[in-house]
């Protein structure tokens, strides 16, 4: 019984990839600090409840996945983390989110600025209807920047750091509304760079995408590992393997089960997570 | 994470937005829809009744024959036994003008007189039985701070009789005119004496000549009481309550309909002398009214027989402004209004009244006490005019041969009696809409079907847009093509208008006959978006050829024009700008607006029904016939509810397009008045706050909640068909 | 949706299986729709555009001996000629249009010398031309019949009626400084123009054979039609429309141009959008992205959307009742007591009209600006916010930006629609014929507190109301056309750009 398990575990081929790439990675400075500590939170929509009791540790620099079947609560989870959850009525938080030692639910955050910290890329890439420079210089500008070379500079570094500068130095001026998919995900990944935040948080950022795409994005995420502190919502479990280092998982908000990915990935310790890692349910 | 000051500032300004936001747009839903507040506002006063309010002042004045006060109510007027008429200050009961108005013998004394209708005269008997009349006329001075003085203005005095003729004389009724002065005496024996004093003015001449008849009336009646209607007919009532008239060549007139009553205690004409006011012992009114005939002489009538008692009815008193009237008895009175035919209100009086006057300016009401003091009471109208009767109900007005609803509310002097019935527009309304919606709702809806399912991408945008084009068409530029093109164009081809469609639908349904027994080879090469090209020539073939040739094809089956000959045939009245004319001219207007919505209900029902419809082998046809109409019929209600409501609310087509008299007809040669533009044509001209502007404001109040309510109703039935999607 | 006949072949015929007639009759419908409204816009611009077209003089004998020179108007298929023979005044019955049968009269020739003279009152004079007065070069008068001086005599005369206008203004600004020898100045100036004036005259003979003498003054335009090639046919057509445009209206509204009519409508429209823009866009934004989403608001929207469809007269009568006796008149009461009775701002003007048109548009507005913002995805604004934006912020700097298609849409319906509406104006401050503009040289400069005209209102007035209808309608036609072209254009730019805007949706 215990053989075929980690037989088909093994078949599917996650563990294998989690542990090459866990190998491709550099080790980080930080060993220990953590970003994000999260306390006992229950989240509701109204009278239905979304999270139920979910404890969880991101450590700073990590790249950090959450999966689970559709409706698992774990875009909900991640909204939780910059409070993209107060623009929907009826959204009630109990329980602890800690960034850095400041509770981000206490009455005194200022979202405003807890937003700026913390930078957000979404499912569908949304870059505003304007030019790719003021796409980029949006936040900033929000935040109080307007010297003009410091944004040239900073859409310069922000698009770099996007790997899209050289895609799209040319036609800065250009409508963003007219670039491709991943190229439109990857301004999306730049935007949120503008704003020089310490976490980016991405909710399913290449559902939306093909392949060819994903892979860039993956790269960028690769890429962006140690500068930021990442947190990446996938429904994709090779995606989780591929770039993550710790994974969550969830059903039906419910936490199950979280550690590092290679592990988590090769000897789950809860049935649910073999048994969806397996394919056998989701 | 402490918020920094920068960000403070920008909280600042997102609170601030969102305050002002919030207010601003609160405040602009919540004013426009205080539109429709505000014309409830303006209409409420209508329904007040009159009101008389706790007693204001009271003066001391000398015991009179007759009294009555000026047009502020800041002078009081009195002729006293001794032929003079002076004038006193209100407040501080100073006399303030002395005329001896009457040349009095000695030892006579006047014993009775009456104030004239317009209250610009008194006429006045003597002890010694003899009749004079006097003018009454008031000038008001203003000096440099615009303060008020009054003085009498002297005029001519008639003495119509020798000594001794009006002895003993209780009744009588005279009239003072231009023409002279004409008046009954009722004898103490019950029987007439006339008396009339022809004033004629040569105008060659510059002179004015007068000539003095006495004629006798013949009854063999006691008469109680008399009273003039207008053109001096003349209407009396027996100690027995019955009502007697004679025209003014002193013939007898017939009294038609009129049940026999206590005997009568007051009699009176109203403004205008159109009615005359019988007031009996059991305190009940009647208005009687003269009509004209159209064969024979005109017959007195009774108007309406007014429900509510007065106790111990003894007098009347009547405004000078409208058809109201007080009917006051021994402890009170009752106010009421002619044309309406009610009691408005009732109210009570000091026992020991003598004259009890509505002051000029319908503010006051001045009561004068048998011991000569007079009492002021604020007095509030209201608007008694207007009432559910006068409005929805047919009413005989003075005049007129029968009741009807009319619209007439002006006329050309204060005298007029206002028609204000509401009925003729709103029939006019319903009238301009339902000729706009005959030919619009097929054509629009059965276009809208064809576009939105048989059309292709391209061609179905652009006919989307051109008839878009046509709804944005001004209804100034549509009721002017109406009035100056399609009436005269039309007036003869009425025959070839209604055969035209009829004829294009006859051939176009032959042609689809033909067209369905072809090969399907062949069918399958005209593909059906085009279909509408191929009928192109056809349609214009044939409605050149019968618009050109109407006339002659009229005179060909009628052997005239069909106007001439229908008119003649049916007896009906043909205007040039008729109801058809309208119905073309807003077609325009409506066909678009359905057209649009519809088309938006058609393509929206969902493609898998179609498809399903398809693949189950219904034809494109029945597809659209079964599945897409009953699928999207809520939206197409809906479309042709907001199309009616355009039509009901439409203005200049019009008013430019049908002649605008107000009729309650629904003959489609004639033009008829509706409420939106009869608002057009009278409200810049009504008083502001009075009954007029009041009842118009009444009748876009009628304009807006129908509309409202229409609107409503549709945009519920399409944001329920949007749901279903 | 087209798609290949889908029915069987039927062996046999069945009525209307397949749908063949229905389809048909559909279909016809929609040609009757196109082709009546094809033939709407064809008359009103043929017969808008015909109006400055000159037409050829005939001369034209009528067997009761009267003789015209005339343009024939219509000739109809009951053999009866409508025709329009001009000298009005000259007529002994005062009129200048007639219908007579075709057996009554007989064409004759076009002759070349028939003159066409445009006056400033009682419509044209048709005539043989003879010669002109007027001073020649070394001042002393004389008379000339040759072409060129008839050039130099229309010249002059427009420039002394030029001149004697600047001197009727200069002397109503010094009437107005009290500039006592200012006011004598300028009307010696004035004298001395008129008489001047009272030089230049143009002799004609009338087609009755009578001998005639036009005032100089009175001259505004003088053609040869029977002279005039095609082209030069075109050339005074636009010259005609030009002055149509440019020119005020004269004689009763009946000639003349809607200059006036034409500012007052586009201040109107003006002063309309600037109301209308903000607080449309205001309760737009209120309704859609700050009032919470409930029955009640849903229910405020439907009593938005439907105040759309309330009669416009209505918006008229509450103009009438609320702003001008009510707000107006307590404005009057406040600030304007020492002039009342005689209302200063309580009355019928181009403000409250303006406010009037506001309120009514104000609809359209709301509803199209909903519309554009509705059309802003989710992700826009849950992307800006993520930015850190204030809710604030994300609507000034990513959604109105967005929604700036549809706000357009909006404004522009809403110019349309009360560029063409009448009913409200009726009541709120339209006038047939305006002494002063609303703009001019004097300050303020704009005088909200004027009555206007305009160009809907001048039609149904000129339409019906002038006293010579049958002279004017060419003229009602032609106003008709140009506000029919200013609307068309108007929605035209509308569908475009809401047509684009929902493309650029879809993409």
């Amino acid at each position: 019984m215990m053989k075929t398990m980690t037989e088909s575990i093994a078949s599917s081929g996650l563990g294998e990839i989690a542990r090459q790439s866990a190998e491709s990675r550099p080790k980080l400075p930080y060993e220990g600090d953590v970003t994000f500590e999260v306390r006992d939170l229950d989240f509701y929509y109204g009278s239905k409840q979304a999270l139920f009791d979910v404890s969880l540790k991101i450590p700073k620099g990590e790249v950090t996945a959450f999966i689970g079947p559709s409706g698992c609560g774990k875009s909900t989870f991640l909204r939780t983390l910059n409070r993209m959850n107060d623009t929907i009525e009826g959204a009630k938080v109990k329980g602890t989110v800690l960034l850095g030692n400041a509770d981000i639910y206490a009455p005194e955050t200022d979202v405003v600025e807890l937003r700026r910290r913390v930078g957000m890329v979404f499912q569908k890439p949304n870059p505003f209807p304007m030019s790719i420079y003021e796409n980029i210089t949006f936040g900033p500008k929000l935040h109080g920047k307007h010297s003009k070379g410091d944004l040239d500079q900073l859409v310069e570094r922000c698009l770099r750091g996007a790997a899209l500068w050289d895609e799209v130095k040319d036609r800065l001026n250009n409508s963003a509304m007219a670039l491709s998919g991943g190229q439109q995900q990857r301004l999306c990944i730049a935007r949120a760079l503008s704003n020089e935040p310490n976490v980016l948080l991405l909710d399913e950022p290449c559902s939306a995408l093909d392949p060819k795409a994903t892979a860039k994005i993956e790269d960028l995420i690769f890429e962006l590992r140690g500068t930021y502190t990442i947190v990446i919502v996938t429904h994709n479990m090779q995606q989780a393997a591929r770039v993550s280092e710790r994974t969550a998982f969830f059903v039906l908000g419910k936490l199950i089960e979280t550690g590092e990915t290679q592990e988590l990935f090769t000897l789950p310790k809860k049935a649910e997570t073999e048994q969806y890692i397996t394919g056998r349910f989701g | 994470m402490e918020q920094s000051k920068f960000n403070q500032r920008r909280r600042k300004v997102d609170r601030r937005a969102a305050f002002f936001v919030r207010l601003g747009g609160l405040g602009v839903i919540l004013a426009v829809l205080f539109i429709g507040a505000f014309l409830v506002f303006e209409v409420l006063p209508l329904i007040k009744s009159p009101k008389i309010q706790e007693i204001e002042q009271t003066v001391e004045l000398p015991v009179s024959v007759l009294a009555g006060v000026e047009e502020f109510t800041e002078g009081a007027w009195l002729l006293g036994e001794d032929g003079h008429l002076r004038l006193f200050e209100i407040d501080s009961g100073d006399m303030v003008d002395d005329w001896p108005a009457v040349p009095l013998q000695e030892g006579e004394r006047l014993v009775r007189a009456k104030l004239g209708i317009n209250r610009n005269w008194i006429s006045t008997v003597s002890s010694l039985g003899r009749l004079f009349c006097l003018p009454l006329k008031v000038e008001t001075q203003y000096d440099e701070e615009l303060n008020r003085s009054y003085s009498l203005t002297e005029g001519r005095v008639y003495s119509l009789l020798e000594d001794g003729f009006a002895e003993g004389i209780e009744e009588y009724c005279a009239h003072v005119g231009e023409e002279g002065v004409v008046a009954v005496l009722v004898k103490p024996d019950g029987s007439l004496a006339k008396l009339e004093l022809v004033v004629e003015y040569n105008e060659f001449l510059d002179e004015t000549s007068e000539s003095f008849e006495q004629s006798s009336i013949s009854t063999a009646e006691k008469i109680s009481h008399v009273a003039f209607f207008d053109r001096n007919y003349l209407v009396a009532a027996t100690r027995e309550g019955e009502v007697l008239a004679w025209n003014p060549e002193n013939e007898v007139l017939e009294v038609k309909e009129i049940p026999a009553g206590a005997p009568v205690t007051a009699m009176a004409s109203l403004i205008g002398r159109g009615s005359v006011l019988v007031g009996r012992e059991d305190g009940t009114v009647d208005r009687l009214l003269w009509l004209p005939s159209e064969e024979g002489p005109p017959k007195v009538v009774l108007g309406n027989r007014f429900e509510e008692k007065q106790e111990g009815l003894s007098a009347f008193a009547t405004s000078n402004r409208q058809r109201v009237f007080l009917a006051v008895g021994k402890e009170g009175a009752l106010v009421g209004q002619a044309t309406r035919g009610e009691i408005l209100n009732r109210f009570d009086l000091p026992e020991d009244w003598s004259f009890v006057q509505i002051s000029p300016r319908e503010d006051k009401l001045a009561v004068f006490l048998s011991n000569g003091q007079l009492e002021l009471y604020p007095f509030e109208p209201g608007f008694p005019q207007v009432g559910a009767q006068s409005l929805f109900q047919k009413i005989q007005y003075e005049g007129y041969s029968s009741p009807d609803f009319t619209w007439q509310s002006t006329g050309g002097s204060q005298e007029y009696e206002p028609k204000i019935s509401l009925v003729p527009l709103i029939v006019g309304t319903l009238k301009g809409t339902l000729w706009a919606l005959l030919p619009s709702i097929p054509l629009a809806i059965l276009g809208a079907l064809y576009t939105a399912r048989f059309l292709g991408g391209k061609t179905r945008e652009s006919i989307k847009s051109f008839v878009e084009l046509l709804s944005g068409v001004p209804s100034v530029i549509l009721g002017f093509v109406g009035a100056l093109y399609l009436a005269p164009a039309i007036q003869d081809r009425f025959l070839v208008l209604a055969l035209t469609p009829l004829v294009l639908v006859v051939l176009t349904l032959i042609l689809g006959a033909w067209f369905a027994k072809q090969p399907p080879a062949r069918r399958a090469r005209i593909r059906q978006g085009k279909a509408f090209l191929l009928l192109l020539p056809l349609y214009g073939l044939i409605s050149w050829l019968m618009l050109s040739q109407g006339a002659n094809i009229e005179k060909w089956v009628f052997g005239t024009s069909m106007r001439e000959w229908a008119t003649a045939t049916f007896d009906i009245t043909f205007e040039i700008r008729n109801s058809v004319v309208v119905g073309l001219a807003m077609g325009f207007a409506v066909t678009p607006l359905i057209f649009t919505l519809a088309e938006d209900a058609f393509r929206n029902v969902p493609k898998h029904l179609v498809e399903a419809s398809l693949a189950l082998g219904g034809t494109d046809w029945q597809t659209a016939r079964r599945v897409v109409m009953p699928y999207a019929r809520p939206g197409v209600i809906a479309a042709v509810m907001l199309g009616l409501g355009r039509a009901v609310g439409e203005t200049m087509i019009v008013l430019m397009a049908t002649g605008n008299t107000a009729i309650t007809e629904w003959n489609p040669l004639q033009g008829f008045r509706a409420l939106s533009a009869n608002l057009a044509v009278e409200l810049p001209e009504a008083p502001h706050g009075g009954f007029l502007y009041r009842t118009l404001f009444l009748s876009a109040l009628i304009l807006f909640g129908f509309t409202f309510a229409l609107n409503t109703l549709a945009e519920m039935l399409r944001a329920r068909n949007r749901r279903a999607v | 949706m087209t798609k290949p006949q889908a029915g069987p072949s039927l062996g046999q015929f069945k009525p209307d299986r397949a749908g063949h007639m229905g389809l048909l009759v559909s279909a016809g419908t929609v040609l009757t729709v196109l082709l009546a409204a094809v033939l709407l816009f064809l008359l009103i611009f043929s017969r808008g555009a015909r109006t400055f077209w000159p037409r050829d003089l005939n001369l034209v004998r009528h067997v009761d001996g009267r003789t015209f020179l005339a343009e024939v108007l219509d000739v109809r298929e009951d053999g009866s000629v409508k025709m329009r023979t001009g000298n009005r005044d000259l007529d002994q019955e005062r009129r200048d249009f007639f219908i007579f049968n075709e057996a009554e009269i007989t064409l004759e020739a076009q002759p070349e010398n028939a003159v066409w003279v445009e006056r400033l009152e009682h419509g044209p004079v048709h005539a043989f031309f003879k010669a002109v007065r007027m001073p020649n070069a070394e001042g002393s008068d004389g008379e000339f019949s040759d072409s060129e001086s008839l050039l130099v005599f229309q010249a002059q005369v427009a420039e002394l009626r030029s001149q004697y206008a600047a001197s009727q203004t200069q002397l109503g600004r010094m009437a107005n400084a009290e500039n006592d020898e200012g006011i004598r100045a300028a009307q010696q100036e004035s004298s001395r123009i008129r008489a001047e004036l009272t030089r230049y005259g143009m002799h004609v003979e009338l087609p009755n054979g009578h001998a005639h003498e036009i005032d100089g003054e009175d001259v505004v335009k003088v053609i040869f039609p029977n002279q005039l090639g095609a082209q030069e046919k075109v050339g005074v057509w636009f010259g005609q429309l030009w002055s149509f445009i440019t020119a005020g209206p004269r004689d009763n509204n009946t000639s003349g141009g809607v200059w006036p009519a034409l500012i007052g409508t586009s201040l109107l429209v003006i002063l309309m959008s600037v109301l209308v823009m903000p607080f449309g866009i205001l309760a737009a934004v209120y309704l859609n992205e700050y009032a919470k989403a409930s029955v009640w608001v849903n229910l405020v929207r439907i009593a938005v959307n439907n105040l759309a469809g309330v009669p416009s007269i209505v918006y008229g009568v509450f103009g009438l009742g609320f702003l001008i006796y009510g707000v107006g008149g307590f404005v009057d009461f406040i600030f304007f007591g020492e002039a009342l009775p005689k209302p200063t701002i309580g009355t019928h003007c181009v403000l409250w009209a303006s406010v009037t048109m506001a309120l009514l548009t104000l609809p359209v507005v709301i509803v199209a600006t909903e519309e554009g913002l509705r059309a802003c995805p989710l992700p826009w604004r849950e992307g800006a916010l993520a930015m850190g934006a204030t809710r604030w912020e994300m609507m000034r700097k990513v959604i109105l930006p967005a929604a700036r298609p549809g706000i357009l849409t909006g404004l522009i319906l809403a110019v349309s629609r009360a560029a063409g509406e009448v009913a409200p104006l009726m009541l709120t401050g339209v006038v047939n014929f305006a002494h002063d503009l609303p703009i001019d040289g004097t300050a303020p400069f704009v005088h909200l507190n004027r009555q206007f005209m305009h160009l809907g209102f001048h039609i149904y007035s000129v339409g019906f109301q002038a006293p010579n209808v049958e002279a004017a309608e060419p003229l009602v036609y032609s106003t008709a056309a140009l506000l029919l072209l200013l609307i068309l254009l108007l929605n035209l730019t509308a569908i475009r750009l809401r047509f684009r805007a929902r493309k650029a949706l879809e993409q």
